[in-house]
């Protein structure tokens, strides 16, 4: 803190600094925030378990319809602490929602939560999220909120198939930029090829993505700790207790829930009808056998095709708009030039005829006589290909465990001829690992 | 009658509950009214609860207020099997206000919440309420009595009373659940027994896979945080996880067969029930199976890369031009 003589345009940090020095019982992680000249910009999110866990349970039981809630945290420094969210009715009419958030906040304040809005929360399936209305919600987040928000993306057949599947996106500042000229330009549209190649927008840098961490609380570790404990000693035992029966089908049934590839998720996955079936898969600490089913990779992969194929659809729909464009403003704008060449032939020749010249057409007569459209908005196709490119990405997220997984089967099958037992594990670990490790190899040459 | 005394006598069920009349039990002129009560009141026979109940709780205990011990709040569910089985899906806290010879309880709040929450989830009703705390304390019969009538609107015959230890007892984070029923001659509410009711935590699919990654916060992650990563690593992680299981358990066949640890009948039964779930395939059928499954895959993955090529080629050009 510089001593600055000039009393009155003391900057506001100084003034901050003078408060620090009286209030000292601040924090210290609280000062920087206090700080509201610095602006920070936002490098991770933290996410509260409990928060994600609401945000799984919400998207869970509405699926296949997608979900939205509201985030509220704190931001520290260039982290942004997401610690409590609660989910928003989706049919209901704006004056409706805006009273129910209302109302949330205001009881959420009173058991202490935080209760800054943070940004907002939506479910998807298949990552399919980015379209218009996903980028319109964010932009009115980012003006009300400026840049300390983010919109958190939960891919719920990600977590499905055994990883938790959530994303932080905001909007780039390159988007933000022609966003804010098309709203200003009130006809005028700013998502043209020119300006899009101007500005160095692509497809890939329309969302800038934030790196997001679960945090735990202490007091969630020991929780977590109890979880893990308390039911792998008891499922344990159960197991243990069971009869051994001779009826093959149901015992393999039973064991394929608790051993490597087990994955009903049409047991109680859906959930609708009550869903009050006792819990078939229980919380080890084993490999996850969502993780390691091999029923998902038929089921998961077709899904994903067919959106491509739909998605590939609207490209090749939007093309084709562009390109119909493209010749209509090209067959006016040659109409146009050869107006103009000719009345300056005539001219030439009146010239030397000694003849009183025509007066050139200015730019306002041409755009009146030949109607030149203005281009369609390029920001659909932009999104058409971020989309693409993102459920490219996706399949090759799924493939490539799936290939691993192809291997291993194949590793575990000329095994069970043999009568060994032990052999027959050892052999199949060796040959797990061999195959794995070259499918391993191959998925990432292809992802290449 | 004589279920009230079978859990009274069991010495290791005593310490759970909380026995709330004030006088003695009577000998015989109550019995008709309490069999009847008893019969009436069915007691709750399991709870599943999902682990963001529990999540919230330690969350609403962390934010209490600083001059309070312990927070309560209401538990939203389901029921299943004409109100014995319940399944408690969330819950929201409530503000309460307790000291040595009054509790407040913010009921209006209660009201305004649940019909916040009823807004998103119509099928969740009122199940219950969970209180932070090593035991029962001396307002839980009054409490209870409330969600009780709360219950009823939303026809549940018992509520749940969940009890989680936040102050760390014996080095564990204690949960248990009860159910209550209503105890001597004169039905005051405050004459209420708590009767520990059996609970399971319930894990959806989608949860599971949550609380793999959270749990992985606690064990390598610097401060509780752990990253998200993708689908290619997540199955790498399991696999190792797997190699290491397969080690384990090959090992102590290794040392079963060798004579140096005795074998355990249970174990061995397992694993050869383990170890007949492989189907037997015909090994041509398999390689066939195998060779078109893989093509298929492969093919995929070229399709895949070939999209993103063209797009990655139909971005640049545009650069260009």
């Amino acid at each position: 803190m510089a001593p600055s003589n000039n009393k009155e345009t003391k900057p506001m940090t100084a003034l901050l600094n003078e408060e620090k020095e009286v209030k000292l019982d601040i924090h210290e992680k609280l000062l920087p925030m206090m700080d509201i000249s610095k602006d920070f910009k936002l490098t991770t999110v933290h996410l509260d378990p409990m928060v994600a866990l609401k945000i799984v349970k919400h998207a869970r039981e509405q699926v296949p319809q997608t979900v939205n809630g509201q985030l509220l945290g704190l931001q520290v420094e260039n982290v942004l602490e997401i610690t409590q969210s609660y989910p928003v009715p989706t049919q209901m009419s704006e004056d409706e929602s805006a009273q129910y958030q209302v109302e949330m906040l205001h009881l959420l304040r009173e058991v202490n939560a935080d209760t800054d809005s943070v940004g907002w929360y939506q479910s998807t399936v298949l990552s399919n999220f980015l379209e218009k209305p996903f980028l319109e919600t964010q932009l009115g987040y980012h003006s009300s909120l400026k840049s300390k928000c983010v919109a958190l993306v939960f891919d719920i057949t990600q977590t499905e198939r055994g990883n938790l599947g959530f994303r932080a996106y905001r909007l780039s500042d390159k988007y933000l930029k022609l966003a804010k000229e098309s709203s200003n330009a009130r006809s005028d549209n700013a998502f043209t090829t020119k300006k899009l190649s101007e500005n160095k927008l692509s497809y890939g840098d329309v969302l800038e993505e934030l790196p997001v961490y679960i945090k735990n609380g202490s007091l969630t570790n020991v929780l977590m700790q109890e979880i893990e404990t308390t039911s792998s000693k008891a499922d344990l035992l159960e197991a243990l207790q069971r009869p051994s029966s001779f009826d093959a089908r149901l015992r393999a049934k039973k064991l394929q829930n608790n051993s490597l590839d087990g994955d009903d998720s049409n047991t109680f996955g859906g959930d609708e009808n009550g869903g009050l079936l006792p819990c078939s898969t229980p919380f080890l600490s084993v490999p996850n056998p969502n993780s390691l089913g091999l029923t998902n990779n038929v089921e998961s992969l077709a899904k994903p095709l067919e959106t491509i194929c739909d998605v590939i659809d609207e490209h090749i729909h939007n093309a084709g708009q562009w390109m119909y464009w493209q010749r209509g403003a090209a067959k006016e704008q040659r109409r146009a030039n050869q107006y103009i060449h000719d009345i300056k032939q005539k001219n030439i020749t009146r010239a030397n005829q000694g003849l009183k010249l025509i007066p050139e057409p200015t730019e306002k007569e041409i755009a009146e006589k030949f109607r030149i459209l203005p281009e369609p908005s390029r920001l659909d196709a932009l999104l058409i290909n971020a989309q693409l490119h993102e459920l490219c990405q996706q399949i090759n997220q799924i493939t490539g465990p799936a290939v691993s997984k192809l291997y291993a089967t194949q590793a575990l099958q000329p095994t069970s001829a043999s009568s060994a037992t032990t052999a027959g594990t050892t052999t199949t670990t060796t040959t797990t690992t061999t195959g794995g490790a070259a499918a391993a190899t191959a998925a990432t040459a292809a992802s290449k | 009658m004589s279920l009230i005394h079978l859990n009274l006598s069991d010495p290791t069920e005593s310490s759970n509950i909380s026995f709330n009349t004030p006088s003695a039990l009577p000998k015989s002129s109550g019995d008709d009214q309490l069999t009847s009560a008893v019969n009436s009141s069915q007691l709750v026979q399991h709870t599943y609860i999902h682990p963001v109940v529990l999540f919230s709780i330690l969350d609403h205990y962390l934010r209490r207020n600083a001059t309070q011990d312990n927070v309560i709040g209401t538990l939203l569910g389901v029921l299943g099997d004409d109100g014995r089985i319940v399944e408690v899906r969330s819950c929201y806290a409530v503000p309460h206000y307790e000291n040595e010879t009054e509790v407040e309880m913010d009921m209006e709040y209660h009201g305004q919440m649940y019909k916040l929450h009823n807004r998103v989830n119509q099928k969740e009703v009122v199940v219950g309420w969970y209180s932070t705390g090593l035991k029962i304390s001396k307002y839980a019969p009054l409490i209870h009595d409330f969600y009780v009538k709360a219950a009823k609107a939303s026809k549940v015959p018992s509520p749940v009373y969940l009890l989680v230890d936040t102050e760390l007892t014996g080095n564990k984070l204690g949960i248990s659940a009860y159910g209550s029923l209503p105890v001597g001659t004169d039905k005051n509410s405050e004459n209420a027994l708590f009767l520990p009711v059996p609970y399971s935590i319930h894990y959806p699919n989608a949860e599971r896979n949550a609380l793999d990654t959270i749990s992985k916060a606690k064990d390598d992650g610097a401060d509780g945080i752990a990253s998200l990563v993708t689908d290619i690593e997540k199955f790498e992680a399991s696999i190792e996880e797997l190699i290491q299981m397969l080690d384990r358990v090959s090992k102590y066949v290794q040392s079963v067969c060798d004579g140096k640890v005795d074998p355990d009948n249970a174990v061995g039964r397992y694993l050869s029930d383990t170890l007949s779930c492989i189907p037997k395939v015909d090994p041509d059928n398999l390689d066939a199976l195998f060779q078109s499954h893989l093509q298929d895959l492969l093919m995929i993955v070229y399709l895949s890369n070939l999209t993103r090529v063209q797009l990655n080629i139909s971005d640049r050009l545009q650069r260009i031009a």
